[in-house]
């Protein structure tokens, strides 16, 4: 399988994505810590970067995850009866 | 269970820990603390592989559900709110995976026109929810226009998304290789990035910075977080603890499963 085949644009998106949610957590959890130290204003740029970005962020995460499981959802046959899907089943309905 | 170890006698982070036994199992088996990410994934394969013969009615009800959620009318426990709001995107994009090629296909069509509405519409609802907040309105009709409002504005980000990477990854070449190898590892970056702002928080709390430092600051820390990560999951692949990262199997088929796992992501 040749690396040069897979889609490029999926990965660098999912890598910005997860680049968003960590910046969201560090000026949401970290940055806050820092407060003394930082004025109002600087923190509510950053605070307002990563809210801006918000529509982006999860949404785009979720959709490259829901497109690579195509190859799942047509080829992989139906959900119950296949053991490699049973920690994934008992897991979720236990939380259910 | 590791995570919430840490978290339970570890540095100081503002994050939901689970306080007993049951909120422990919310945390999980339900996307209670900010693992839930982790609750999501095979929460959405099992809801999305259930209903593939109903695409269209389960995407109606993927956004009915969003909807209600975000409208205040159940009660919802911890990251509830976002599991149930991120289903409809995952759903549409794993039920209609030839619309979203089609979206990267044609990235130059429309592109300025997407941009500029997401733009203004991603400002809008910025300010909208920050007048929402600032004057305590809590309307469940509000709540849910401002959902259904949410929901498109995803849809316009994933949009935007799909078009500017795909335009972009051939062409930045550098930029595409650090995002692209970011994007192959988002699963340690996930679980191991809190940790380690909870470290930080230990190590900066008390220093003074300067104006510019300040405003710089959170740019250099997310490079550096990231970089901790990817070299904190190196060590542990290193010392042979590659099973902290991999899914649960009952059979002995790992090998198999990850040669075909990413199929799906080539150009036939």
């Amino acid at each position: 399988m040749n690396q040069e085949e897979r889609l490029l644009w999926p990965d660098v998106a999912k890598g910005f994505a997860i680049t968003l949610v960590v910046l969201s957590h560090l000026t949401s959890k970290h940055y806050p810590m820092l407060l003394v130290q930082v004025p109002d204003y600087v923190f509510l740029l950053w605070l307002g970067v990563s809210d801006f970005l918000a529509p982006i962020r999860m949404p785009l995460f979720f959709a490259i995850s829901g497109f690579s499981l195509l190859d799942h959802l047509q080829n992989h046959g139906p959900l119950f009866g296949q053991r490699k899907y049973y920690p994934c089943t008992i897991y979720t309905s236990y939380g259910i | 269970m590791i995570h919430f170890l840490f978290f339970q006698f570890g540095p100081p982070l503002h994050t939901i820990l689970p306080s007993g036994w049951f909120e422990f199992n919310l945390g999980i088996f339900w996307g209670y603390t900010s693992l839930w990410y982790l609750y999501a994934l095979p929460v959405y394969f099992i809801v999305c592989k259930l209903a593939v013969q109903y695409r269209c009615s389960a995407l109606l009800g993927a956004c009915l559900l969003a909807v209600i959620g975000d409208s205040g009318i159940f009660p919802m426990i911890g990251n509830s709110a976002s599991l149930v709001h991120n289903l409809f995107f995952y759903m549409f994009a794993a039920y209609f995976p030839s619309l979203v090629q089609g979206v990267a296909n044609q990235a130059r069509k429309r592109l300025i026109l997407a941009i500029i509405s997401f733009v203004v519409a991603s400002a809008l609802m910025s300010l909208a929810t920050y007048f929402k907040l600032s004057t305590d309105t809590n309307s469940t009709a509000i709540n849910s226009a401002m959902g259904i409002l949410d929901l498109a504005l995803g849809f316009l980000g994933i949009g935007v998304g799909i078009k500017v990477f795909n335009l972009l990854a051939p062409k930045i070449r550098g930029i595409s290789f650090i995002f692209g190898y970011i994007g192959r590892n988002t699963l340690p970056i996930y679980v191991l990035h809190l940790p380690l702002l909870s470290l930080i928080n230990l190590l900066f709390a008390e220093t003074s910075m300067s104006l510019w430092v300040s405003l710089l600051y959170p740019f250099a820390a997310l490079i550096g977080v990231i970089l901790l990560c990817l070299v904190l999951y190196q060590i542990l692949l290193f010392l042979k603890l590659s099973f902290l990262f991999q899914k649960p199997v009952l059979t002995n088929q790992r090998k198999r499963e990850d040669n075909t796992a990413v199929k799906k992501w080539m150009v036939s």
